[in-house]
């Protein structure tokens, strides 16, 4: 049952929701440059800003991933293993649900973009794993690499580099 | 050996793999000015960091835009270590008040010192000329 979900359509709607919930909380932080007592003492601009700038970053990041997914699947829908395409798309929604509970938990802080809990990255980086795993499985099927296919193995390897970077503590 | 395409995109990640971790490995530090107490001053970025300041606030223009830039407020007329203190404890119209420690409110001024003396970051001296150069009046 599993083989027959659409998953290329089902991360991108996981992402559209992402990019709805980032322009409610866009909206709702704009309004406090007209009223800057707005939610001043409960959720405050300082988590207002970070949930709506990291639920956008989410939601391109996830476009793209989806983009990805449903080429994969238009290339050879059964190269890639459906199990851990799901595994994927479960750890990325663990991780961008715990991240919210934390902004609104007040559980956050760091550097500009990227301020939740260091716990949810773990779960993101499996993820990413997985992704390059099943992107592998696919692309090393094809003899002759399109330009696109080139593209995409950069794109997955080097968020990995700028995401481990992240974490990365001269201290 | 043939060189085929893979070969050259191994090559390419590994070299900016090196190069970005020797970056961190041999970091490029501004020499601090003697009355800087550097540790200190570390310790008040964590601090800046750990409240998410730049969620409101800039420094050299970057960050929020809901408070002021902070890179010179150290200096800045009528301000000053007290004026800043007072501020982040009781907060005002647009900024909830923060129960900073001794500690922290400490290092964080030192923070404020050293970023101050790092140079001006008043837009009203930069000129924006029309290919994206930005200079000093």
């Amino acid at each position: 049952m599993i083989k027959q979900i659409n998953f290329g359509k089902l991360f991108f709607a996981f992402a559209l929701l992402l990019l709805l919930a980032g322009i409610v909380f866009g909206l709702l932080a704009s309004y406090v440059y007209i009223n800057p007592k707005f939610l001043k003492d409960s959720l405050g601009f300082s988590a207002l800003r970070p949930l709506h700038v990291s639920l956008v970053v989410f939601w391109i990041i996830l476009g793209a991933t989806a983009s990805v997914i449903s080429g994969m699947q238009l290339i050879n829908p059964n190269a890639f293993s459906s199990k851990t395409v799901a595994l994927q798309l479960a750890l990325w929604m663990i991780a961008i649900i715990g991240i919210v509970i934390g902004y609104f938990n007040q559980e956050f802080g760091g550097r500009e973009y990227w301020e939740f809990n260091p716990i949810w990255a773990l779960p993101i980086a499996i993820s990413w794993l997985l992704f390059l795993y099943n992107f592998l499985k696919t692309a090393l099927k094809i003899k002759n690499w399109p330009v696109y296919i080139w593209m995409w193995m950069t794109g997955i390897i080097f968020f990995l580099f700028t995401f481990i970077e992240n974490y990365y503590d001269d201290k | 050996m043939k060189i085929k395409p893979i070969h050259i995109f191994i090559v390419l990640s590994l070299s900016f793999l090196i190069y970005s971790f020797s970056i961190y490995i041999h970091p490029i530090y501004a020499k601090p000015e003697a009355n800087i107490n550097i540790e200190k001053a570390i310790s008040g970025r964590l601090v800046w960091q750990k409240y998410n300041c730049q969620s409101c606030h800039q420094f050299y223009g970057l960050g929020g835009y809901l408070g002021t830039d902070l890179t010179n407020i150290y200096s800045a007329k009528n301000k000053g270590e007290a004026v800043i203190k007072a501020v982040i404890l009781t907060g005002n119209d647009a900024m909830p008040a923060y129960h900073l420690s001794e500690n922290e409110l400490t290092d964080l001024m030192e923070f404020f010192k050293q970023t101050n003396q790092s140079g001006r970051a008043d837009y009203n001296n930069f000129t924006i000329y029309n290919n994206g150069m930005i200079e000093r009046k």
